[in-house]
């Protein structure tokens, strides 16, 4: 990794609060289990073009997301990404994700992921550095249903690990 | 289906604490009342009491005042050291009926300064990993050294006036106390060190972007200390600026020179005076063919004199002379790097220039949308509110900004280093410049107190932005605006939602808050509550009344309402002051047959009020689909010859001719609607016909006037209706669809449907 490169990039995002525009920094994140469908679902809902600048930022290479020229091994890095900063331990064991597909809908790209899964959850701990790893006001909204219980939680970049405990 | 349940185990967890309850209270007690908690009542209680100088019906009152300042500034722009050195005399005048005995002067620039509050009101954690870069910056470094350095605060006498300064804010004590109808006259002389916005932080919207090559594009604001807002509302409007609210400005005549490295392009607030020393007779000739040019954008400074003036760096210099009218703040833009072009466009009698400045890094997408954008916008934005007054609007290539001050705007948005320009890229851009030079409108003319009320203008702005990217590109897409989209914001956990009443530096989702669930609130009045015509006049007095003048939240409110005569208290309750939610539903459907056979509950009726049947008259009887006792060879299309009683009647009572205008209708419907959300809104159903039409019904929002939770309504159709859609264009922000469709349809799962592909 180009770590001059990576401080600039850094920085600039770190400073960039203070726009009037578009910079809100926002992911929303759906986590349901219901122990029937044998998986949990997750979906992510990003703002492209961070998702690219992180990628890019990691990278150094454009990957023109949901674009007409999006680079053919995209969504592998999207999948590495996500994999690399949504960790998901399920009764103390770290969780695969797998990466489905994703969609576009306006400016925001939503991916489908799954973990294969089919006993009951009792722990849950979960470490979200989504964005919030190069943006300073990254906010990380995160709606739980494990079996009907509901939760919403808010990861930030400096908070960024819940554990939580179902019966 | 999870809903029903989850609804009916709340309701019996809510008898079963009740019943808990009762048992514990032995005092006799009566049930408890209530103040009125009716939903349409007025909000006297929200809002102030109108007085002389606002009135109740929006506009300003008989003695509504503002202040005024005028400015003469002089500035120099040191290139190589990036300072700016600069001087100002101030004019200010009082127009308020109360004496004042100090002055408070915003220093913005101080956001900067090594020892300012913003960073200190930041969490900070440590990091796992970080680069030495951002390491040695962080915990060894002593951060930029921003903020105004002043070097004299002076009566118009030359003697030094006493000051305070509160971190962004300062306090100047006069002498003598400033009378209704005086004016003061002050002097201050400062310098600052500008920021590269991208690296050291200080005040995000403006300062110089750093080009590899040593150039530098200076986008240039909040660079001299400038008024605070004093009125009846808020008094002096002195809160400090965190970075994220922004500015409450006094209107005045502004009289700027600024002097810069010769070889620089620059332009800014107000009209330049002295374009034939600082442009060569070329450019004067273009920028005169411009001025009688409508069709298309006239390239003033070329790409190859930029190339070939960013390979100088002149030591000699030029001073730029601008004046600008009744306008509240002074910004500019200055670079060797600049390209420049300009149209002139056409708005009511007066004909404004369109202009972009950027560097050649910016092109090829600068040179053919830019200006466009800018024109488009002025003429979109004069026609929902007044005719563009001022001379210019100017589009500059900033990049990661997008910021706005009278007659000049910061845009981000250029080819990526491949040359590549996206749609999004595209798109992004025209947005902003959309968005920026549309804040001309609001709230550089209709100056609402962007400190305190962030969607006054970013709201309002916003939600014009979508009317003329639409009208610009109708596939332009369209992020905020449309109904649908604030969904996922609004039915967000309450825990990190706020009202749209609420201080913009308080609020978790800035962008959702200030900027998409007003201007989605507005679409929502124009498209499905007010219709066009009512909006848009009212929407364009409340834009005239408050032109050039310090409108407030309830000024918006009340004109909209007074100019329309629709009642809209109970929308600003629901959408502007609480975080309420839209959810309506379709609850139940009975379909009923028309009969002469009385059901056995009609008979048991009667016989129990001990009534002989016979003695009613002749009666239809409606008898419910699911009723046990409904004949099966009776569950069909009414045939009104067939039924004699209805046939009798009308051969009786109408001719031939009346009876062919009558209406037919042969099925009939009852219809439950409820409203799992609180806030309220009209019902929109739609009903779709075997034979694959449709008919939409719309029922006004008073259908649940009296705070009730279900609405029946029957439809009388000529068709059978195979399906009822609540809410088929997504136009009331509806948080769960779920429940808007009879008969029910299963939510599809998308992770099967996925896997199944």
């Amino acid at each position: 990794m180009n770590k001059i490169k990576l401080s600039v990039l850094v920085t600039l995002f770190v400073l960039s609060s203070a726009f009037t525009f578009h910079k809100f920094y926002v992911g929303v994140f759906q986590v349901d289990y219901f122990k029937e469908k044998k998986a949990v679902q997750i979906t992510a809902r990003l703002f492209i073009d961070d998702l690219e600048k992180a990628l890019y930022k990691k990278h150094n290479k454009h990957f023109y997301i949901t674009t007409k020229d999006e680079v053919a091994d995209a969504n592998n890095y999207i999948a590495t990404y996500l994999q690399d900063k949504l960790k998901i331990k399920i009764n103390n064991k770290t969780q695969t994700l797998q990466f489905l597909t994703k969609e576009q809908e306006d400016n925001i790209v939503i991916c489908y992921l799954k973990i294969n899964f089919k006993d009951n959850i009792k722990d849950l701990d979960i470490t979200n550095n989504v964005l919030s790893d190069i943006f300073n006001e990254q906010q990380n909204l995160l709606h739980l249903n494990i079996n009907g219980n509901k939760k919403t939680i808010l990861f930030t970049n400096t908070e960024t690990n819940q554990k939580l405990k179902y019966k | 289906m999870k809903k029903s349940i989850s609804i009916a185990f709340l309701f019996f967890a809510s008898l079963t604490a009740f019943a808990q309850e009762v048992k514990k209270e032995e005092v006799k007690k009566e049930p408890q009342g209530h103040t009125d908690i009716n939903k349409f009542s007025q909000m006297y209680a929200e809002m102030a009491t109108p007085n002389m100088f606002r009135t109740a019906s929006g506009a300003p009152g008989p003695a509504y005042y503002q202040q005024r300042a005028d400015y003469k500034i002089n500035l120099e722009l040191d290139d190589k050291l990036s300072r700016m050195y600069g001087s100002e005399t101030v004019t200010y005048y009082n127009n308020a009926p109360e004496s004042l005995d100090y002055l408070w002067i915003q220093l913005d620039q101080n956001i900067g300064k090594r020892d300012s509050q913003t960073p200190l009101i930041d969490n900070q954690t440590m990091p796992p990993a970080t680069s030495p870069e951002n390491f040695a910056k962080t915990y060894m470094g002593k951060g930029f050294d921003g903020g105004f350095n002043l070097e004299y605060v002076k009566d118009e006498k030359g003697n030094a006036l006493k000051y305070t300064i509160n971190n962004t804010m300062m306090r100047i004590d006069l002498p003598k106390a400033l009378k209704k109808g005086e004016k003061v006259v002050f002097s201050i002389k400062w310098w600052y060190n500008i920021n590269d916005y991208m690296k050291d932080g200080g005040n995000g919207r403006s300062g110089y972007e750093l080009f590899p090559d040593g150039n530098k594009l200076y986008v240039i604001a909040q660079f001299y200390p400038r008024m605070c807002v004093y009125n009846d509302v808020e008094g002096w409007q002195n809160m400090q600026f965190w970075g994220r609210s922004e500015f409450a400005l006094t209107f005045g005549n502004y009289d700027v020179k600024i002097t810069v490295p010769a070889d620089h392009i620059l332009d800014g607030t107000g009209v330049l005076q002295n374009r034939s020393e600082v442009y060569s007779a070329e450019q004067v000739k273009r920028w005169q063919l411009a001025e009688n040019t409508f069709d298309k954008p006239i390239v003033i400074v070329t790409q190859a004199e930029a190339t070939a003036a960013e390979k100088g760096f002149s030591t000699a210099k030029k001073t730029w002379h601008l004046k600008a009218e009744n306008v509240r703040d002074f910004a500019f833009s200055t670079s060797r790097k600049f390209i420049l072009d300009a149209m002139a466009v056409q708005i009511g009698n007066s004909k404004p220039m369109a202009i972009s400045l950027y560097p050649k890094e910016a092109n090829p997408l600068w040179e053919n949308l830019s200006t466009k954008a800018v024109a488009h916008t002025l003429k979109t934005y004069s026609k929902y509110t007044f005719d563009y007054p001022y001379p210019k609007a100017i589009s500059v290539s900033a990049e990661d900004q997008g910021m706005e001050y009278p007659m000049i705007c910061w845009n981000y948005g250029r080819p990526d280093d491949k040359g590549i320009i996206s749609d999004r890229v595209k798109y992004g851009m025209l947005g902003v410049i959309i968005h920026e030079v549309g804040h001309n409108f609001f709230p550089m003319i209709v100056n609402s107190d962007e400190r305190q009320w962030t969607w006054m203008d970013e709201g309002l702005n916003t939600f014009l932005e979508y009317l003329t990217e639409q009208e610009f590109d109708k596939d332009f897409p369209a992020d905020r605006g449309p109904a649908k989209s604030i969904v996922p914001y609004m039915k967000g956990n309450q825990q990190f939602l706020e009202p749209i009443m609420s201080h913009g530096d308080v609020v978790y989702n800035f962008g959702a808050n200030a900027y998409g669930k007003p201007a989605t609130g507005l679409n929502i009045l124009r498209e499905t509550i007010m219709g066009h015509e009512l909006f848009d006049h009212a929407f364009k007095t409340y834009a005239n009344r408050w032109k050039f003048k310090h409108p407030t939240p309830e000024d918006f409110f009340r004109t909209m309402e007074d100019a329309s005569a629709v009642d809209l208290d109970w929308f600003w309750k629901g959408w502007f002051y609480s975080t309420d939610v839209v959810d309506l539903g379709i609850k139940n459907v009975k379909q009923f047959y028309v009969t002469e056979d009385a059901s056995k509950e009609v008979k048991e009726s009667f016989n129990r009020r001990g009534r002989r049947m016979a003695d009613a008259g002749p009666l239809l009887y409606i008898v419910n689909s699911e009723n046990a006792d409904l004949k099966p060879e009776l569950k069909a299309a009414l045939e009104k010859e067939k039924v004699v009683a209805l046939n009798d009647y009308l051969t009786k009572n109408y001719t031939s001719e009346e009876r062919a205008a009558l209406k037919n209708p042969k099925f009939f419907y009852e219809v439950e609607f409820d409203k799992p959300g609180s806030l309220m809104m009209p019902i929109i159903a739609e009903l779709n016909f075997e034979d694959g039409t449709k008919e939409v019904h719309k029922f006004p929002v008073q259908i649940w006037r009296r705070n009730n939770t279900t609405a029946k309504r029957v439809f009388a159709t000529e068709k059978k209706v195979v399906k009822i859609q609540l809410d088929p264009k997504l136009e009331t922000a509806d948080i769960d669809v779920s429940n808007n469709t009879w008969p029910k349809e299963a939510v599809v799962d998308k992770f099967e449907q996925i896997e199944k592909k």
